[in-house]
């Protein structure tokens, strides 16, 4: 049963992705199409400063343990989620928070949509299409319980459960968790209140692409790295955020672990062609018997 | 470009082209301008269309559904009537949700058709697509600038009747109660006006409109392949609109002039500037400058060059407060 | 001879939604430290207008608000609260999505722990039901119990100001009097309140001195005291606001 391991490890790419999409959701109050370039932006990031890490320091290039990467990789991701962070800071300043002012949800998604392809194009003019890899190592898997896993993809299954039982921790116990939820649900009350929404909001995209990078780190130590990797994640980032329920960390986190699943599941079962599918039929399933999701509130 | 006749012919292709975007967004306005529905997945619809009217009017082709040779005229009402049918469906389970909800289902849409367009090769073809698909004035082909000229006829006269048709919708009472419904839902419903129907019927002619427009540039450049049916295409046609002005179907025409101008100019001038092997990537800094300019469009004019304000009904911004 | 100016202090208020149509135009008020001031008026007369534009969440045209002779009038909304005016607004005053303590920890961002356990205590000796409900998600409460959710939200930081729009909104009497015989404990710490109210006579039972407002101006003010005998009351609260309109403004 491979193909479970391998779900979820995609499961958890996309729950990554999906969290921070439910976060701008619930607190900038749309869908940021622009999403899947953070997850994108990320990985190259990671890798290009990895590749420099690896040429200042080549002991850091030595795979750690029995993983299949090296420090040089570790310490870069660190760092790219960092950038990615303000990266995501950045287009905000530049872009939403002018459309904040005058127009509604819907002007956002439209210009996220064209943030989305420039971006997308610009990696492309950098880096071009060339396909790249953050590692070449295969791994062998090994066998826990009736499931065959690789070290790398256990390593990955806990680096993902680790960053989002620290920020759902965030969220209910620290004050910056508060005024998230609390600017998610009424922005102008949280501001009476004494809450900055601003730096709320500075802190929503940091924490969004933040995980994104890392969703994208992700991604790119199982696939192919290219500048289109990140908007391919795009409808099952969105369909797992709604499955999950806009809003829940949690949530997203489950949903994106269940499309996962299912995408691994239908590659097995019907071919590798149609893996896309199957996140459009979650959505529309979503959204045809249960708009508000596993855990979302009720419309 | 050495001659005249070279000129007149390549004139007339842009064009045409650019009016048949300019169809696009016509169909467009009709969901978004008119009726505030927000479609991210234009190229899945014009595709549907596209492809409709190729495989029911081109030859037969080995183990392909398809090629019955049909007239080009059946083929484009069969194009709307799929595109119109699909964007039926997709609206009735889709349209009573948060216009945000709206916007990712069409874009999954568009995503599932560019999937099927390059796997179910029986029906589609696949990767390489449809060929000879018959062109209108077919005969004249040898002569490049009639045939060109031709054909741009041909497409100015479907906008010219698409124009009108909707504008005579529009002020009909029917786009009248459209109107009402965009305006405030509630005060429509108490009249006894179903909005979601309206909204639907709307969504559904809009998403046959896109589709006649996918079978037009179909017979006109004779080959369609899944490459055309990108989600560059609904930002380029998004973009137009925006530019050009949303709710105006003059601002939508003119927009996608403007927006099939600059994609030229910067295509002629990235290939003069660029030698071949960058080529692809030139075509990249394209994309962004056209990102750039619709961001800024937002951000700057939203009205764009004709266009009235930004319109959204009260219902589609949940994050106002008052 | 000039008193201490402590207090809060409205002077020519313009204030409106948008930008040159303003809703309150002109409006000047005073309120002391330790007394309850309550402001009155026709529905329209910008009294809700004019005390969100105090706490910043309507932009100011012209004129001044300032606290403990501190200006106030450019001050942005969230800074309210850490410059000790806190605002109850009418609808939507807590977040149901949060629980009680919740609602109450992020008025308390600024405290350190041992301030903030002390405020809570404080507060929870005023309102003892809410101390019993803490776990609760504040969307499960009555109607009644939210009020004093939001009253106890805006006493964690120890205002100086208290602006209340329209507490008694949507309550019974009983709990209104509840609500008010709050504020007199309030009132008896040295916080100045300015109670909002379209309920008469319940803000009469607890308000030191009161305004009223027509179309966006002041029309009266007083010990309330006084005004309880003025005609002119009553008239502006049975029918005669049109007439009042008509009359020349002072």
């Amino acid at each position: 049963m491979q193909f479970l391991a391998d779900g979820l490890v995609a499961g958890a790419t996309i729950g990554l992705g999906a969290v921070g999409v439910t976060l701008t959701y619930s607190i900038l109050r749309f869908a940021n199409f622009a999403h899947g370039e953070f997850i994108s932006w990320g990985c190259y990031l990671a890798l290009v400063i990895a590749g420099a890490i690896g040429a200042w320091s080549s002991a850091s290039v030595a795979a750690l343990g029995a993983l299949s990467i090296g420090a040089n990789v570790l310490a870069a991701g660190l760092l790219a989620m960092a950038l990615t962070g303000l990266l995501a800071i950045g287009l905000d300043a530049v872009l939403f928070r002018r459309l904040r002012r005058h127009g509604g949800s819907i002007t956002a998604v439209i210009a996220s949509f064209g943030a989305a392809l420039a971006l997308r194009a610009a990696l492309e003019a950098i880096f071009s299409s060339r396909p790249v890899y953050l590692s070449q190592e295969l791994q062998i898997a090994m066998r826990i319980g009736g499931l065959r896993i690789t070290p790398d993809q256990l390593a990955l299954l806990g680096v993902a459960a680790l960053l989002v039982g620290s920020l759902q921790l965030l969220l209910t116990r620290s004050n910056a968790g508060r005024s998230m939820r609390a600017v998610s649900e009424n922005p102008a009350l949280a501001r009476i209140v004494g809450i900055d929404v601003a730096a709320v909001i500075r802190l929503t995209w940091f924490i969004g692409g933040a995980l994104a990078c890392a969703s994208g780190v992700m991604l790119g130590l199982v696939v192919q790295i290219r500048p289109t990797m990140g908007a391919e994640l795009l409808l099952p980032l969105f369909a797992a955020a709604i499955l999950g329920g806009i809003g829940s960390v949690p949530g997203a986190l489950l949903g994106g672990l269940i499309v996962g699943v299912a995408e691994a599941a239908t590659v097995q079962v019907i071919g590798a062609e149609w893996r896309a599918a199957v996140a459009f039929l979650i959505l529309i399933a979503v959204l045809l018997l249960r708009p508000s999701g596993l855990f979302g509130r009720a419309a | 470009m050495h001659d005249l006749s070279g000129i007149v012919a390549y004139g007339s292709v842009f064009l045409s082209l650019a009016l048949i975007n300019g169809i696009v967004c016509l169909g467009l306005n009709l969901q978004w301008g008119q009726t505030g529905l927000f479609n991210v997945g234009i190229a899945g619809f014009v595709g549907i269309g596209a492809y409709t009217s190729a495989l029911l009017t081109s030859a037969p082709a080995d183990g392909r559904f398809g090629g019955f040779g049909w007239p080009i005229a059946v083929g484009l009402i069969a194009a709307m009537l799929t595109s119109g049918a699909v964007s039926a469906l997709v609206g009735a389970a889709t349209l009573r949700l948060r216009a945000d909800y709206l916007a990712i289902t069409t874009f999954g849409v568009a995503v599932t058709v560019q999937l099927v367009l390059r796997n179910a090769e029986r029906v589609t073809g696949g990767n390489f697509g449809v060929s000879f698909i018959p062109r209108p004035f077919a005969s004249l082909a040898g002569r490049p600038a009639l045939f060109g000229m031709l054909n741009l006829v041909l497409v100015a006269v479907i906008v010219v009747v698409l124009y009108v048709a909707l504008d005579r919708l529009v002020r009909s009472p029917w786009g009248r109660v459209l109107r009402a419904v965009r305006e405030d839902e509630r005060a429509a419903e108490a009249l006894g006006k179903s909005a979601a129907r309206f909204r639907l019927q709307a969504f559904a002619i809009g998403g046959a409109i896109m589709g006649l427009a996918g079978a037009m540039e179909a017979h006109l450049i004779g080959f369609i392949a899944p490459d055309n049916f990108e989600s560059t295409l609904t930002f380029q046609i998004w973009t137009m609109l925006i530019i050009g002005g949303s709710g105006n179907n003059l601002g939508a025409l003119l927009g996608a002039l403007l927006v099939a101008t600059i994609w030229s100019v910067t295509g002629l001038a990235t290939g003069a500037l660029f030698p071949p092997e960058d080529q692809a990537r030139a075509a990249a800094l394209r994309i962004v400058a056209i990102g750039v300019l619709l961001a800024a469009t937002i951000v700057l004019r939203p009205r764009g060059l004709l266009g009235e304000r930004l319109n959204v009904s009260r219902h589609l911004t949940p994050s106002r407060h008052r | 001879m000039s008193e201490p100016a402590l207090g809060l202090r409205i002077r020519n208020l313009q204030a409106g939604y948008e930008r040159g149509s303003p809703i309150v135009r002109g409006v000047s008020i005073d309120a002391k430290r330790g007394e309850i001031v309550a402001i009155l008026g026709p529905n329209g007369a910008g009294k809700s207008t004019l005390v969100k534009a105090i706490a910043g969440t309507v932009p100011i045209d012209s004129g001044e608000v300032s606290l403990d002779e501190e200006d106030f009038t450019a001050r942005p909304a969230h800074r309210m609260v850490s410059g000790g005016l806190a605002l109850v607004p009418q609808t939507d005053n807590v977040f149901t999505m949060l629980s009680v303590d919740d609602n109450l920890r992020i008025a308390a961002h600024g405290l350190s722990t041992a301030q903030r356990r002390a405020r809570f205590t404080a507060v929870f000796d005023l309102f003892p039901d809410l101390a019993r409900q803490r776990g609760l998600a504040a969307g499960r409460l009555s109607g009644g119990q939210r009020q004093m959710l939001a009253v106890a939200r805006a006493l964690i930081v120890v205002p100086k100001a208290l602006l209340l729009d329209e507490p008694s909104a949507g309550l019974s009497p009983k709990v209104v009097a509840e609500l008010f015989a709050k504020l007199l404990e309030i009132r008896a710490t040295g916080v100045c309140i300015v109670l909002v109210e379209q309920n008469v006579r319940a803000a009469l039972t607890i308000a030191d001195r009161l305004y009223v407002l027509v179309e966006g101006r002041n029309r009266l003010e007083g010990p309330s005291r006084d005004l309880l005998a003025d005609p002119e009351i009553a008239a502006l609260y049975l029918g005669g606001a049109r007439r009042a309109a008509g009359e020349t403004r002072a």
